[in-house]
């Protein structure tokens, strides 16, 4: 049976999971650098071993509350079509196995998300996980 | 790769393939060069005999490599050239024309070659009228038969030793009659490349080639010795009355062969004998491209449609088909030579880092010698790191040559198919500049050439009725100007049409009707996105998309563009390029709490402006500098910042700008120079405006490089804020 590997993390309320696949790293926050005239949601870049990455606030991206940073905060450094960038989240929860089949589409009306963003949504035990499209994260609209 | 490439694809592949490609980019890149030449300055017999040899070699080494089309047409082209040398036929506009199709298609070719596929061109049209040329020939003009000789005033170097080729009686006579009767007697001594299989049959065909040219008496190791042995080469003992270069050239062609020297031969009887022996043509040389170092470059994802990216080494000019100067070259995969600008790149912050913890620890423990020991450490290490990165910044200098010499194609062409003659004049072509720069510059150079020949120049009738010459001329210069390379692209066409650019910006709402603009600053209005003046599309200029992306192309590289232009005298388009790309100096200043980096290049000088004296003028803000109006932009505003709690009596104003563009830049602290790493903002942000790029400072933050072209071009074109 196919199954998917995560990484899961929290934002707000809601839980998230990324392909584990596309993560390259996930590292604590460090000092951003913010970028004047760059789209909102662009927190700024930082100093990733020598390379200059962007990293996007998903908070603002989906158009919710930002939540304060706190020792939990984290930066998953993600890889999409050869281009390296960060997104920033609450916290990161686990690496977990999810079954293909217990993946669904999006729903119509997305928990709060644009739907645009959302590959799926998974459902392990009585979580559900909201499985994010990567590829529309950076640019886009 | 397909499996249908075993089709096409013969013996030797692999790194082969990449020695080939190389090799054959740079010989049609000459093919073409020399054949724009040739249109220009007709039969000149030494350049067609550096053509013939480019189709010769490009013949061969395709034939080795198992590519049946590039053989067939270069094979004919090769035909018509021989023809063409012996003056059988004369040098017409057609065949150049022909000639020209032929390095198209052959360039087409190679590029399906690099991209690993088969090659689907055909050659079969273009080799049919290569026929059709070669059996319409006409007779030979005896006259145009001029006899090429090679005067060479130097002497065989005193370090020549000549070799012991333990001469039979019978063969030291023959040596010794030949000098007697005043024939050449040469020793070749001949170089193969170091992993070249079947030694023997390379020296089997330099014998035969030899013999057809005089006669060879011995030859050092014997071939037989060759099969079996290490040898990298070999020596040949020689008589012909040809000239030395001649021989020397014949043998070269040979493939495998790197490099072959030539010299008279004395045996030590001759020499006694006949001590003035004029052999005086005779030097002994060994040409630098064969010579060059070739490294291979590995399988990585080449930059596609860039064969003209190949000669690192400068193009030499086809002259009387003599190699004149030796060049030690070598040539280095790009992959290398950016791993190790990165290198130096980290040093460098990691240096700065030193040297902070340096200052840390003196304010700390100032009286401790150990720090001071550690600082004059940093000191020294700082002057090295400048030298080590100079010489690394060389090594990435290249010159603009190798990107002007697309060109005149380009323009032979366009005035083609516009009815309009032109010339195009280079000036600078050995003005170095930085790889990346050289990169990049090709695209909109090119633009602003379409744009002199489509819009600039005249059509010949309009020129004849203004009593201009009825030739065009567009020039391309290139010269350093401080720390900054200038190219101008002029031409001496009709000058833009001022009136009539204010107009379409006034209907466009690009301006307003109460601006007072300088003719200068009209014509700038034309790099606004959306201008266009043409009444007529054409497939040459396009539809005014050109002049904005041009802009936008040479803002990113931290340059600028201008115009000049004078009603009926013609239009210069001068265009201003950082060096560098890599590494720079900056100086950092303070905007609320973020820092931004400056270009040192670009900064003219720090001042102390009271704030009353700032003035606003039509939205922009002003101040007076020595009698002359500095326009201002605040960072803060730009930048979108929070306004200062408490506004100082007095800012600092850097003022920025290249030539007679200045701007000054309000900003709240001035926080010293730096030598900074210049990185990219990657894909996603690759494009905002003031912004060039980012740095990693010696504290591990990243600080915003400004990009100061871009800044500069906002006033110099935006009136309106």
């Amino acid at each position: 049976m196919a199954e998917e590997q995560l990484v899961t993390f929290s934002l707000g309320s809601e839980e998230f999971g990324v392909d584990i696949m596309r993560v390259q790293e996930i590292i604590r926050i460090p000092p951003i650098t913010r970028v004047p005239n760059a789209p909102v949601y662009v927190e700024g870049v930082i100093n990733l071993r020598g390379n200059v990455i962007p990293v996007v606030s998903l908070s603002t991206r989906f158009g919710m509350t930002r939540a304060e940073e706190t020792e939990l905060s984290r930066i998953i450094v993600v890889q999409v079509q050869a281009k390296v960038f960060g997104i920033r989240v609450d916290a990161v929860t686990e690496v977990l196995h999810l079954d293909s089949d217990s993946i669904e589409p999006p729903p119509p009306i997305a928990v709060g998300v644009d739907s645009q963003f959302i590959r799926g949504v998974g459902k392990t035990g009585e979580r559900l996980l909201i499985l994010l499209e990567l590829d529309q994260i950076m640019g886009g609209d | 790769m397909s499996q249908d490439d075993d089709k096409n694809q013969g013996v030797e592949l692999g790194e082969f393939l990449d020695f080939y490609l190389l090799d054959s980019q740079e010989q049609i890149e000459r093919l073409g060069a020399g054949l724009l030449q040739l249109e220009k300055e007709g039969g000149n017999i030494g350049l067609i005999n550096d053509l013939f040899r480019s189709a010769h070699s490009l013949k061969g080494a395709s034939g080795t490599m198992g590519f049946t089309p590039i053989v067939e047409i270069t094979h004919a082209a090769e035909d018509l050239l021989d023809r063409l040398r012996q003056g059988k036929i004369d040098v017409s506009l057609e065949m150049i024309d022909v000639l020209l199709a032929v390095t198209d298609r052959v360039k087409a070719m190679l590029e399906q070659v690099e991209k690993r596929q088969e090659i689907t061109y055909g050659s079969e049209d273009l080799v049919n009228s290569m026929k059709a040329l070669l059996n319409g020939e006409t007779a030979p003009a005896a006259s145009e038969k001029t006899e090429q000789t090679f005067a060479h005033e130097e002497e065989a170097p005193a370090s020549f030793v000549p070799l012991d080729f333990s001469l039979s009686e019978q063969e030291r006579e023959k040596v010794n009659d030949a000098h007697g009767m005043g024939h050449g007697v040469f020793e070749l001594d001949v170089k193969l490349a170091p992993n070249t299989l079947m030694k023997a049959v390379r020296a089997v065909m330099s014998i035969q080639r030899l013999e057809g040219m005089g006669k060879v008496i011995k030859i050092l190791p014997s071939v037989e010795e060759l099969e079996a042995g290490q040898a990298d080469g070999f020596s040949v003992l020689f008589l012909s009355d040809e000239p030395g270069e001649e021989i020397r050239k014949e043998v070269l062609e040979i493939t495998d062969i790197t490099s072959v020297a030539i010299f008279p031969y004395l045996t030590p009887e001759s020499a006694v004998k006949e001590p003035n022996i004029s052999n005086n043509e005779i030097v002994p040389q060994e040409t630098a491209n064969h010579e060059t170092v070739k490294q291979s470059i590995p399988d990585v994802p080449k930059e596609k449609s860039k064969p003209a990216a190949a000669p690192a080494v400068p193009e030499q000019p086809p002259t009387n088909g003599e190699s004149s100067t030796q060049v030690h070259t070598i040539r280095v995969d790009t992959v290398r030579m950016d791993n190790l600008i990165n290198l130096v790149g980290e040093m460098v912050i990691t240096r700065t880092r030193l040297v902070q913890i340096g200052l840390d620890l003196k304010s700390q423990y100032s009286t401790d010698p150990m720090v001071n020991n550690l600082n004059e450490a940093n000191v020294y290490l700082g002057r090295l790191m400048n030298d080590l990165q100079e010489s690394v910044m060389r090594l990435r200098m290249v010159a603009i040559g190798t990107v002007f010499n697309r060109f005149p194609r380009l323009v032979r062409d366009l005035a083609k198919k516009t009815g309009k003659e032109i010339d195009l004049v280079l000036k600078g072509e050995d003005t170095e500049l930085d790889k990346t720069v050289v990169e990049v510059i090709g695209d909109p150079l090119m633009h602003l050439i379409r744009n002199s020949v489509d819009h600039g120049i005249e059509s010949p009738e309009e020129r004849r009725a203004a009593g201009k010459p009825v030739h065009g001329t567009v020039t391309l210069d290139a010269y350093h100007d401080g720390n900054h390379i200038a190219i101008l692209i002029s031409d001496d066409g009709g000058g833009l049409d001022l009136d009539k650019i204010k107009k379409i910006a006034l209907t466009k709402g690009l301006i307003n009707e109460r601006e007072e603009l300088s003719e200068n600053d009209i014509a700038n209005l034309i790099f606004l996105p959306g201008f266009s003046t043409a009444d007529k599309v054409t497939d040459i200029s396009g539809r005014g998309v050109g002049m904005d992306v041009v802009k936008k192309a040479l803002n990113n590289l931290g340059g600028m563009v201008d115009i000049t232009t004078r009603k009926g005298k013609g239009t210069t388009f001068t265009i201003r390029l950082p060096l560098t790309l890599a590494i720079i100096q900056a100086l950092l200043v303070e905007v609320r709490d973020e820092i931004y980096a400056v270009p040192l290049s670009s900064v003219l000088e720090t001042l102390l402006v009271n704030r009353s004296d700032i003035k606003t003028v039509g939205g922009l803000q002003m101040v007076q500098l020595r009698g002359n109006t500095l326009p201002l932009i605040s960072l803060q505003e730009k930048f979108g910042l929070p306004d200062a709690e408490t506004l100082q009596n007095e800012v600092f104003v850097v003022v920025v700008g290249f030539g007679d563009k200045v701007l000054g830049l309000i900003v709240d602290e001035l926080r010293g120079q730096q030598e900074v790493v210049i990185k990219s903002l990657g894909d996603f942000l690759n494009n905002l405006p003031g912004i060039a790029g980012a740095t990693i400072l010696g504290d591990g933050k990243v600080t915003l490089i400004l990009d100061i072209g871009s800044l500069l071009q906002d006033v110099l074109v935006t009136r309106k804020i």
